[in-house]
């Protein structure tokens, strides 16, 4: 049932070690540095799912609010509008005319490490990814890519490889592959823009 | 020192002790399980559970808390100790809320359409399925990962999840970061499910220890603390501090006993001799119940050796009663009538406890009697011997002066009696204690530990549940599903907070049937089907696995007890279905009662099915009541059989009468001044009543004897006065012990001996009667 993205996947890795000698000075320390962000931050957002169950990619808009140290909103505005606001433990989601939802996060293991590495990640918190992946940072600071693959095996059978593009203090893009082909692509767009 | 007529019947007693030790050490087992102190239930259905509680599933948990530290400390802790404990073979489970990878379970997930509430025939409509796939989109483009996603394809109406939703117990304990925590959050809970049944000592110690090591490893910090509790664990701990307890308790008072016996009669050999009976007695004891019963508790032995203490008293009358120059045969002589009335008054006494069908009391009587006679055989056959001629005891006579007292004090005496049998009449509550918990040898504060993480891991109320029984499994299924909307309705009135019905995992064939029957046909759910995904994006192909599993669920034949077996689901079943000789009992645990009048009133209104509402405290507490007012007629006979052997001794029964008249004035009075200090009574308060009833008789035989003279007079009260500061003494000792039954027969034990001495010196005296 896998398909096998291995072939581009390995030269995708030969690619990186290639560039990594060039980005000496560009470690992740700095990077940790550049995206804390101690007072949060709110983006609008387009995400595009590529799904094998579905005839067509499904692309949704709206906004992403990150509050640390663990509150994390996402606003879907279009097409249909719903809301996942997770704050600790818990995550509520609610659409309209139905009653909210309220989860606790720990219900499903894969839904803790995913939640915990979204907010990771908006939080600049390396140190916490590297609990869960081996990271790769390549690139350079003006254009730097994060690549994140799990080291949980249970992660694993569902997430292929996580990856991240920014520049600067800048998360521009994160790509979820997952086992199976499917994959996301979460766009963030600077607020002013 | 030493000659030959005292070597002989010392070599036949150490060949005795050897030889006893030796056949006891090889041949009788000394069980430790608990199950031999608690009562059986005479009633099937109680049997049935508290063979479920104390070997089944609910015995082998263990409960863990750990406390201090912080938050962040405790969910790591718990966390680590679940992976290591794990890890280890001695756990069969360990959970602590950690949710693992969804495993699906082929079995269930091929019977999904037979198993599920859902499965209705809505379910399959276009506008059913139509709203289904709204939902499956909904979580295939939610921003967090499906747990379901593969299965999509076959389940897209999302039964079996919602299968394993209905399967969850009806209430969990509040988590923390995943972790099971109490709900102030100061005690992470797990549960660890040993190997082995609870009640086998050996084996929890083993897990108890192992919990303990893994947890020091773990708390490298110290400031955690573990807590664990379960029947397991309080089988450990019974052991360990019935153990340690009367291991402590005998060491210090043998050293009272050896320190009295050296200040009275400044004799190292005295002391040895007096040693003599007491270790006869307790092999002789031990031996006894190792012939009858082919094994021997260790709460017997623990128990029963303080109560052979009361042997020490043979040799003391022996040696206080001696004259000077007197043989020791022929002093023994003298007082041999008297005391051998005391000794089998006494064992009258036991007699009672032995014929009991509470086989821990039974063979504690059994015990106390075996040792009572060995010991006073001893003192009789063995000890003149050993003591041989010219034997010449320093008794100060100044010691021995008996208080000549007059009427009145004998009338203030009985005063106080009667005021004391008054204020026992006046007591407003019972002065009992039925609870089972009344039976327990273990600290209340272990107790209390328990039912506190009981509480926290929201565990179903203990000791409330509904039990069915029918020779027919199917029957016994239907009549479970029949009563689940009648327990649905008392959710909604709040009368319980929730239950768990075996039905519920296992539906009855003909529900199963009737579930298979509605399933739509192939064409039918095709079209269906195709109508309902005209508005989705979802490809054309995709749910052609969903349906071939619904064609292929209308060939399955119903699931079966015996398949669910082999499934994750096997644990819950064990639970609530047992099958005991042709009889099925199906068992509903009910989660935070609130009304029993309400639940009452459901089972009668259920009126052709078996089902009946049992509170297990209550029945414990009849159990214990009722064996109490079992243990009372018996001692209405035991006290009949008293009289009359006193009465045939004395050669009048008011004489008897007489002799008895201060022990049942000591035993009032003891009784008066327990719940004076606030004891609740239980069985085994009865158990030491009974010691000072003998030890009573004893005392007031010897003070009624009419003595020939000044001096035996003098002797006797030596001798008494001697016995009761040793044994008083000894139970004192005793009465400062954390177990509540080592506690209960210490206190009573003390205050009825000084009480029994006080009051024969006062009122036999004034009534002498001689033993003939």
């Amino acid at each position: 049932m896998r398909s096998l993205p291995y072939s581009p996947f390995a030269l995708f890795l030969l690619l990186t070690v290639a560039v990594q000698a060039s980005a000496e000075e560009w470690n992740r320390m700095e990077l940790m540095m550049l995206l804390a962000t101690p007072q949060g931050s709110e983006q609008h957002y387009t995400e595009t799912k590529e799904l094998a169950f579905l005839e067509t990619s499904v692309v949704s808009q709206g906004r992403l609010v990150f509050t640390p140290p663990d509150q994390l909103l996402k606003q879907v505005e279009k097409p249909d509008v719903s809301r996942y606001e997770i704050t600790g433990d818990t995550m509520t989601i609610s659409h309209p005319g139905e009653a909210n939802q309220v989860v606790n996060i720990d219900t499903h293991p894969l839904l803790r490490t995913f939640i915990d590495t979204l907010r990771a990640i908006l939080a600049g918190d390396l140190k916490s990814l590297e609990h869960h992946y081996s990271l790769k940072l390549t690139g350079t600071r003006s254009a730097w890519q994060l690549h994140l693959s799990p080291l949980d095996s249970q992660l694993a059978t569902l997430v292929e490889s996580l990856i991240i593009n920014g520049q600067g203090k800048q998360i521009n893009q994160m790509i979820t592959q997952e086992q199976g082909g499917d994959r996301t692509t979460l766009t963030l767009h600077d607020n002013g823009g | 020192m030493v000659d030959r007529r005292q070597l002989i019947p010392l070599l036949i007693w150490v060949f005795f002790v050897v030889l006893t030790f030796a056949w006891l050490t090889a041949k009788v087992p000394i069980r430790s399980d608990l199950s031999l102190f608690l009562p059986v239930s005479s009633d099937p259905a109680e049997k049935v559970i508290q063979q479920k509680l104390r070997e089944g599933v609910a015995s082998r948990l263990i409960l863990i808390g750990i406390d201090g530290g912080s938050l962040k400390q405790r969910v790591e802790a718990s966390r680590h100790l679940r992976q290591a404990l794990l890890k280890l073979e001695y756990f069969e489970r360990v959970e602590n809320g950690t949710v693992e990878s969804l495993q699906i379970d082929p079995l269930l997930f091929e019977y999904r359409y037979l198993l599920s509430k859902k499965s209705e025939a809505t379910l399959f409509t276009p506008q059913g399925l139509a709203q289904a796939l709204d939902r499956r989109m909904q979580e295939l483009t939610a921003p967090y990962p499906s747990p379901f996603k593969q299965q999509l394809p076959q389940d897209p109406t999302a039964i079996y999840p919602a299968l394993l939703k209905q399967w969850l117990p009806p209430s969990r304990p509040s988590s923390v970061q995943g972790v099971w925590f109490s709900a102030d959050q100061q005690r992470a809970l797990l549960i660890a499910e040993t190997e082995t049944k609870g009640m086998e000592i050996d084996s929890q110690q083993q897990a108890h220890n192992i919990i303990q090591q893994e947890f020091h490893k773990i708390d490298s910090s110290g400031q955690l603390r573990l807590q664990t509790s379960g029947p397991g664990v309080f089988a450990v701990h019974s052991r360990e501090v019935i153990r340690s307890e009367s291991k402590l308790l005998s060491l210090i008072s043998s050293a009272a006993i050896i320190l009295i016996l050296l200040l009275v009669y400044r004799s190292l050999r005295i002391t040895i001799l007096a040693a003599m009976p007491l270790i006869t007695a307790m092999l002789a004891g031990s031996g006894t119940v190792g012939l009858l019963f082919g094994e021997l508790h260790g709460i017997t032995l623990a128990f029963g050796i303080t109560l052979l203490g009361v042997t020490i008293d043979y040799p003391i009358h022996l040696f206080s009663h001696l004259k000077k120059n007197e043989l020791p045969l022929q002093g023994l002589m003298r007082i041999w009538p008297t005391l051998r009335v005391g000794v089998i008054t006494t064992c009258i006494g036991y007699l009672v406890m032995a014929t009991t069908d509470f086989r821990g009391l039974s063979q504690l009587g059994v015990f106390t009697i075996g040792g009572l006679l060995a010991g006073a055989l001893c003192t009789r056959l063995l000890l003149p011997r050993l003591m041989g001629e010219g034997w010449q005891l320093t008794i100060d006579t100044g010691v021995g002066q008996i208080p000549r007292l007059g009427r009145l004090p004998a009338s203030v005496m009985l005063g106080v009696g009667l005021c004391s049998l008054l204020f026992l009449f006046m007591q407003p509550t019972s002065i009992w204690h039925d609870d089972m918990s009344s039976m327990s040898a273990l600290p209340k504060q272990l107790l209390k530990l328990d039912r506190e993480m009981r509480v926290q891991l929201n565990a179903p109320e203990a000791g409330h549940l509904i039990i069915l029984h029918d020779p027919d499994l199917e029957n016994i299924l239907q009549q479970a599903e029949e009563l689940e909307d009648g327990l649905k309705d008392l959710v909604k009135s709040q009368a319980i907070a929730g239950f768990n019905l075996a039905s519920n995992y296992l539906p009855s064939l003909k529900r199963q049937l009737e579930r298979r029957a509605a399933l739509p046909s192939n064409a039918q759910l095709k079209s269906n089907l195709e109508q309902a995904l005209t508005n989705h994006r979802f490809r054309s192909n995709l749910f052609g696995p969903f349906l071939q599993d619904v064609a292929d669920t209308r060939n399955l034949q119903p699931l079966k007890l015996k398949q669910l077996t082999e499934t994750s689901l096997e644990q819950q079943l064990a639970n609530l279905l047992s099958h005991e000789g042709d009889e099925w009992f199906l068992m509903v645990p009910l989660y935070g009662v609130n009304n029993s009048a309400a639940i009452e009133q459901l089972t009668i209104q259920a009126n052709d099915s078996s089902a009946r509402y049992l509170q297990l405290g209550e029945e414990g507490k009849r159990m214990v009541i009722g064996f109490r007012e079992g243990v009372f007629s018996r001692i209405g006979w035991g006290v009949l059989a008293m009289v009359l052997l006193l009465s045939i001794s004395l050669q009048s029964g008011r004489s008897a009468l007489l002799v008895l008249l201060p022990v049942m004035l000591a035993v009032t009075l003891t009784v008066g001044l327990l719940v004076l200090l606030g004891e609740m009574l239980t069985i085994f308060h009865l158990v030491a009543l009974m010691l000072v009833v003998g030890i009573g008789i004893d005392y007031s035989l010897f003070f009624s004897r009419q003595e020939l003279s000044e001096e035996d007079g003098r002797r006797t009260f030596h001798a008494l006065a001697v016995c009761a500061i040793s044994t008083a003494t000894v139970f004192t000792i005793l009465a400062s012990s954390e177990i509540p039954v080592l506690r209960a027969i210490g206190l009573t034990t003390a205050i009825g001996v000084v009480g029994s001495f006080i009051a024969s010196m006062l009122l036999a005296r004034q009534f002498g009667t001689t033993v003939e």
